[in-house]
């Protein structure tokens, strides 16, 4: 477990002030959800006086209080339990078929209303049509398809359980489900989708098993006292930004525990907390700990709600990023153009026309969705391209697709980016054998705290993203030392699969240079946490390819070492180091990474508070205990030179 | 090329193909030694067996495809 603070009991009358300041804080967090509550809790009551419940008055309108409990219920299994479902509402009402109909014949008519959106969604992707067309044709055939099912258990074909929602079938639902099925099939291949797809089917049967329950859904709605509670659990397991029980199986190697002992770890910091919590309310300060130096993605969430501020977000897509890095040195690929809207696109036929290399990518894709790497025109004409050879004419679709918002969240509209072909430097290429590697610097107020190198493999196809099955290779801070490879499911390399190359055996060169550009790229995007994909280009050097306002979590597979420990450390310093220029912050998080994130924050704060005529002797003290430090290190990783934890230390070079 | 042929014949399959194969059975031979009162063999709806079986297939496969990245966890080395 990791400790958060310490603090000395003060004076009576400190405490007492605190006190105050505590309850002031409580009541006006609290107060209007106690207000809300009572609310209900008194609607309870009346209801309890003024019906007469031998009656069964709410009999007509159960469908409601079953869609509560199914709200509260798929609500927990995503957040609690981590099962990643093709949206919220949509289980809930799908689940009410299934209550219908019986659980089997309910779970049949969804799949093959499902399978004829799918279907369709993949006879009519080659024309590439735009997101209202596209929707229009699957909610077109969605219908005549659920008409036909129906009319054939009318006529006898089918069983007559079909039958049980005669008119009531969420087809538009169903044909969002399969646009976002098949657009990720085109994209990532069967294994997203397919997760995602089994996690709904789970969430759905067991919201129907839920609420299908009779007796249950009957006592309350006839416990009208109760309703309160449903609300309070929600906004309670709502609140809670602990470890989801997916995330255990996911990080479980972090733990360097076994997963019980990480449950165990869980359960007593939680009851730790609440311990420290009562005593905060009566002044005292007692240390709140972290179960584990993991982050969670509710954690992360939580960071970034405080440290990435939502009017920045229309900002950081592909677009506005590359005009916000224009002038201030942060060097990005060369922008050819942005198409945004139809007009546009006869610039982008222009450049299709006039040149042989070429990147195109949606300005707000996620996870290198929709990204075609153009590296070379055949003798047919027709373009080498990272998706396969294509012609002109398909690539302007890609063009047009893009603007017309296939890869946009909302499916709106979007702008193509049309931009230079990145040439990587030889030596993380000779690695990976092919595409693109790149680099992931995770930055936090200004402090580069954990980085990991993506290596493509031919299971992805040649792209750098860890989901496609590119291998990322954790990186030391420090020295940009190479830690080992991870590939998303969770297997673990000590060569790259493809090429053979050591994982262990090589550090980035220029390592320096690669962290100067995350630090100045993160703070020009303003963002307080944030993700930077760098690229070394051979003639260029390091260039920003993106910024990510939601980094994934997976660099902590890549890294072995939980990113929660490193943000807390960082958290913990005095506001003084947030002043200190991008340089200092760099020189600090390498020295920092060299002794393991585990110094005492408080005491290197005094070290460097510590005025410069005072600071020559404790340098010398700072850098013999750092080489401690950096020997013992080197000892643990067999392997790693004291060359390198040396330069790393006192950042004199870099290899 | 494979994926578009695919979903035409599940769509043909599934909307027509249910409606014309009505009347028709499948006769499933069942072990006389198996305790079963239809004594020697099962007749299944062929329109049931198709209505029914495909989405079953589908959301096996997916399982299984879902699963399999918890079948390839190893420890790192």
């Amino acid at each position: 477990m990791m400790s958060l603070q310490n603090g000395a009991v003060g004076s009576a009358t400190e405490r007492f002030g605190r006190i105050q300041s505590v309850l002031a804080s409580v009541f006006a967090k609290y107060a209007p959800l106690v207000g809300l509550l009572a609310v209900v809790a008194v609607l309870g009551v009346e209801f309890r006086y003024r019906l007469d419940f031998a009656q069964q008055p709410l009999e007509p309108y159960r469908v409601f209080f079953e869609l509560l409990i199914a709200g509260l219920v798929v609500a927990v299994l995503r957040s609690k339990v981590g099962l990643v479902t093709y949206g919220m509402f949509g289980p809930i009402i799908i689940s009410f078929i299934l209550v219908e109909s019986g659980i089997f014949w309910g779970l049949v008519l969804f799949t093959n209303v499902f399978l004829i959106a799918l279907a369709t969604y993949l006879v009519i992707e080659p024309f590439r049509l735009g997101t209202a067309h596209r929707i229009g044709a699957l909610v077109m055939v969605v219908s005549i398809g659920i008409t036909s099912f129906h009319v054939m258990s009318d006529t006898g074909v089918l069983p007559a359980q079909v039958d049980a929602l005669q008119v009531f079938f969420p087809a538009i639902v169903t044909a969002w489900y399969a646009d976002r099925f098949a657009r990720e099939l085109s994209e990532r291949d069967w294994r997203a989708p397919a997760i995602r797809f089994s996690w709904t089917v789970v969430a759905i049967v067991i919201a129907a098993a839920i609420i299908g329950n009779e007796a249950l859904i009957t006592w309350f709605m006839e416990t009208p006292e109760t309703w309160a509670l449903v609300l309070a659990a929600n906004v309670y397991f709502g609140t809670r930004s602990n470890m989801r029980v997916k995330e255990y199986l996911r990080f479980s190697n972090v733990y360097r525990g076994s997963r019980l002992s990480a449950a165990g770890s869980t359960i007593r910091a939680g009851l730790h907390n609440a311990w420290a919590r009562l005593n905060q309310l009566v002044g005292r300060d007692v240390s709140r700990v972290e179960p584990t130096t993991v982050m969670s993605m509710q954690r992360r969430n939580r960071l970034i709600k405080e440290y990435n501020p939502p009017h920045l977000y229309p900002e950081i897509d592909k677009a506005s990023m590359k005009r916000t890095f224009h002038g201030t040195g942060v060097s990005t690929p060369e922008t050819y153009a942005l198409v945004g809207s139809l007009d546009e696109l006869e610039t982008a036929q222009s450049i299709i026309d006039g040149r042989d290399e070429f990147v195109i990518k949606p300005d707000s894709g996620y996870g290198g969705e929709g990204i075609v790497v153009v590296t070379g025109r055949n003798e047919d004409g027709t373009f080498e391209t990272s998706t396969g050879d294509k012609t002109p004419d398909e690539l302007l679709g890609h063009v047009r697709s893009i603007v017309e918002g296939q890869y946009d969240p909302m499916g709106l509209e979007g702008v193509a980016v049309i931009e230079g072909l990145i040439h990587p430097d030889d030596h993380l290429l000779s690695i990976a054998g092919q595409g693109v590697p790149d680099i992931r610097v995770i930055v936090f107020k200004g402090f580069p705290i954990m980085a990991m190198t993506r290596l493509p493999t031919e299971e992805s196809d040649g792209a750098a993203n860890l989901h496609m099955g590119a291998v990322g290779v954790g990186l030391d801070v420090a020295n940009g030392q190479a830690q080992g490879g991870y590939q998303s499911t969770n297997k673990w390399f000590d060569e790259h699969p493809d090429t053979g190359v050591d994982l262990e055996a090589f550090a980035i060169p220029g390592w320096a240079e690669i962290l100067s550009t995350a630090v100045k790229a993160a703070e020009v995007s303003r963002l307080g946490y944030t993700g930077v994909d760098i690229v070394v280009d051979e003639d260029e050097g390091p260039m920003v390819l993106e910024i990510n306002a939601r980094p994934g979590l997976g660099i902590q597979n890549s890294t072995f070492d939980g990113l929660l420990e490193r943000t807390t450390f960082i958290e913990s310093l005095p506001d003084s180091f947030d002043l200190k220029p991008p340089a200092e912050k760099i020189e600090l998080a390498r020295q920092w990474d060299a002794a393991g994130w585990d110094e005492d924050a408080t005491e290197l704060a005094e070290q460097w508070e510590t005025p410069e005529w005072e600071r020559s002797r404790d340098d010398v003290e700072l850098a013999m205990r750092e080489d401690g430090v950096s020997e013992a290190r080197t000892d643990e990783s067999d392997g790693r030179s004291a060359d390198d934890a040396g330069s790393a230390t006192t950042g004199v070079s870099d290899r | 090329m494979k994926r578009p042929l695919g979903s035409v014949i599940m769509l043909a399959l599934l909307l027509p193909g249910v409606w014309l194969a009505d009347g028709q059975t499948l006769t499933i031979p069942v072990p006389t030694e198996l305790p079963i009162e239809t004594a020697g063999a099962i007749d299944v709806g062929v329109p049931e067996l198709l209505f029914a079986g495909i989405p079953t297939l589908f959301v096996c496969a997916m399982f299984l495809e879902a699963l399999g990245h918890v079948r390839e966890r190893q420890p790192p080395s």
